[in-house]
């Protein structure tokens, strides 16, 4: 009987794809994302102020016109200033503290109004920081603030505990009056209460004010009688947030995480008009179910690389999601131990992103040009989906190619040189073998064909790639040779 | 240096392409489980295949008085075959089966033996003398041996050469293949196909021409013969 040989195409370009079971998927890609059809790493980023170890991120927010942003870290308000390094152009971070908030952890809100002022909430509080003057005033309230946002004009902020949404004064910017109907919004299309206001980006007058369960679409209507915003009569949106902190928004799209009473948690995206995406297939619904905590979590979106990137983090559950609205694909990030990914919150300022993490208390700088995480390897892997046959006969798995950028970085993995490391699973993705390493061309040598050959058989072969190195990688699909 | 049988049969699985040789895997138990099966299926099979068996293994043992047949484990050939009687070495004449079992003699002759068969059977080959040997008479043969059975642990550098051990591996190889059905990788197969080749010319039989004429006139049995068996 003569070999039969075939050639099979690998998908080594690939996002994490979601299956109920290993056998159904194993598909998965760390820290890594699809740039015009080529595996590319994830920003990394660079540590540029310390301010406390032992503390706490709890917020990031920047203000073009304040030519700078503000950042949360424990109960302490600071304003940043970003400079440019003479020696090298890296950016520098400094910062001076501008306020006291009352409490020590929990998510911060933070928006701007057009009158040099910046509402900061903690979710027991709202303080207005007026950077004109340097004036940092908390408001007397009689709610308790969920979130704030601004819209034409307000501070919103949702009441919690409450079917009600709030607005403040637009002469005195601390005052959000109470009993007054022309400054609450009641909650109508559900006994739901009121966790989040955003406004809609690309929808100039709408905001969408989330409760648990539903998200009603709300109108500014200028010059109403009563209260200046009327609710949409004929549309919502059925699902609310797990965690307000969650909701993030960006170009025309408002994405978060939740559900609603009769649904599970998804991520949902809401797009210009108010219609309303949800992310959703049976294995990622199938994750989302088995999270412990999944109203613990929090997320930021940012535009890196023509990529319209939400990044999604269940700190409990020590799961950091990527969703890439761009090429409407999912990918995991992960710190160098592949617990979750350290940015908590995320603020674009100076062509770059800042960020605060959950896990201590420093801001970095994140963005494409950063290939490593702060000083160490980012774990870039990158499991395709299982080789199988037609007749799930056996097969020798005889060699596997792929094209890599090679010779372009002198950087080094931590064990020397730039590689790949390789192990494969010949049981559906239920267990992994060693490691084996493949070192990669040094500089200068830029030959680009990865061909690693003998890599055992078995009636289904799922390869598990690692790219190691402190510079960036560029990987192409690959072919695999089976034989019979 | 010690080359185990278990090393072999890892070899095998390499060879075979079906288990990755370095980081990625070893041979599981079950595999070299299996492994040592088919291996000492190959080393039992060759005897039936004694031309891939390079040596011939020279083998002496004595005569028991009035006993025809003799039991030679694992032999599955012989070259030549002699016996002494003293110091003198006579030759013994291969009979066929024909001419040994079926052809008119006396039986109960007790002399020096002039012909022999060579019969195989389960666990070696049976020698039969003609006429039957009448004393102790050390026996001295050439032939081809069966390969014996081994462990996972036995050292076969200690038996075997190690370009015999190349050809085993590639044997195992392909029994390997065959268990697991699968084809053979084609380069391995020639691999295979060449060693074979080239293991019959190692140590070939001695194909030297006899003459044997034809034409002399062959007495047949008679009273000398019995009364002085051996020596007319």
């Amino acid at each position: 009987m003569a070999e039969r040989i075939k050639e099979l195409p690998l998908n080594i370009v690939g996002s994490s794809v979601f299956g109920r079971y290993p056998k159904i998927s194993v598909e998965k890609t760390y820290n890594m994302i699809i740039s015009d059809g080529w595996l590319v790493s994830y920003p990394g980023f660079a540590l540029r102020q310390s301010i406390a170890q032992n503390a706490t991120g709890r917020g990031v927010f920047s203000s073009k016109r304040m030519n700078g942003f503000l950042f949360v870290i424990d109960n302490i308000v600071y304003s940043a200033r970003v400079q440019h390094s003479a020696l090298n152009n890296n950016r520098i971070v400094s910062y001076r503290k501008i306020g006291e908030i009352g409490t020590q952890s929990g998510n911060v809100f933070m928006d701007e109004n057009e009158k040099q002022e910046i509402a900061i909430c903690d979710q027991q509080n709202i303080y207005i920081y007026n950077y004109a003057n340097s004036t940092f005033t908390p408001c007397e309230l009689d709610f308790i603030p969920g979130s704030v946002t601004y819209h034409n004009g307000y501070f919103i902020a949702a009441s919690l505990g409450l079917p009600q949404w709030r607005l403040n004064d637009l002469v005195t910017t601390t005052s959000f009056p109470s009993g007054n109907a022309r400054y609450t919004g009641g909650f109508q299309t559900k006994g739901d209460t009121v966790l989040n206001v955003i406004r809609m980006p690309g929808n100039s007058d709408f905001v969408l004010v989330q409760g648990s369960n539903v998200s009603e679409i709300w109108a500014f209507q200028a010059g109403a009688q009563l209260f200046p915003y009327i609710k949409n009569t004929y549309s919502n949106v059925d699902y609310g947030v797990a965690s307000s902190a969650t909701v993030a928004s960006l170009e025309k799209m408002i994405a978060w995480f939740g559900g609603n009473e009769n649904s599970g948690y998804s991520v949902m995206c809401c797009a210009e008009g108010g219609g309303v995406q949800r992310v959703s297939s049976d294995g990622i619904d199938y994750l989302f179910e088995s999270l412990r905590a999944p109203q613990d979590s929090y997320a930021f979106m940012m535009r890196i690389g023509g990529h319209n990137l939400y990044q999604l983090t269940f700190y409990t559950d020590n799961l950091t999601l990527v969703f890439d609205f761009t090429t409407k694909k999912i990918f995991h990030a992960c710190d160098k131990n592949f617990n979750y990914h350290l940015a908590k919150k995320a603020c674009s300022f100076d062509n770059s992103y800042f960020f605060i993490s959950s896990r201590n208390g420093n801001v970095y700088e994140m963005n494409d040009l950063f290939t490593d995480y702060a000083g160490e390897e980012i774990q870039r892997i990158r499991i395709p989906q299982t080789i199988r046959d037609s007749d799930g006969e056996l097969f020798r798995v005889k060699s596997l190619n792929f094209t890599i950028e090679q010779g372009v970085n002198p950087g080094l993995s931590y064990l020397g040189q730039q590689r790949i490391d390789l192990s494969i699973s010949i049981n559906g993705g239920q267990s992994f073998s060693n490691w084996m390493d493949v070192p990669m061309n040094s500089l200068g040598n830029y030959q680009n064909r990865i061909n690693i050959t003998q890599l055992g058989s078995g009636n289904e072969w799922t390869p598990q790639l690692r790219f190691q190195g402190f510079n960036r990688f560029a990987v192409s699909d690959g072919v695999v040779r089976i034989s019979q | 240096m010690a080359y185990l049988a278990s090393k072999l049969i890892s070899y095998a699985y390499y060879t075979a392409g079906l288990v990755s040789r370095g980081a990625l895997q070893n041979v599981s138990a079950e595999q070299g489980a299996d492994g040592l099966d088919l291996l000492n299926d190959l080393l039992a099979e060759k005897s039936n295949e004694a031309n891939v068996i390079p040596y011939y293994t020279y083998y002496e043992f004595p005569t028991v008085a009035n006993q025809e047949s003799y039991t030679i484990p694992y032999l599955i050939d012989i070259d030549t075959i002699t016996f002494n009687l003293g110091t003198v070495r006579f030759s013994l004449n291969p009979l066929t089966r024909n001419e040994y079992f079926a052809t008119s003699r006396v039986d109960g002759v007790n002399s020096l033996p002039t012909t022999v068969r060579f019969e195989r059977q389960p666990g070696g080959a049976k020698l039969y003398f003609y006429f039957v040997p009448s004393q102790v008479y050390p026996v001295k043969l050439w032939g081809k041996f069966a390969l014996t059975n081994v462990t996972a642990d036995t050292d076969l550098s200690l038996t075997y050469d190690r370009s015999y051990l190349v050809y085993l591996r590639h044997g195992l190889a392909r029994y390997i293949c065959n268990w697991n059905s699968i084809s053979m990788p084609d380069d391995a197969d020639k691999e295979l196909k060449r060693l074979e080749e080239k293991l019959k010319f190692v140590d070939p039989p001695d194909m030297t021409i006899k003459m044997k004429s034809v034409l002399i006139n062959q007495p047949g049995l008679n009273w000398a013969n019995v009364n002085f068996p051996g020596w007319v």
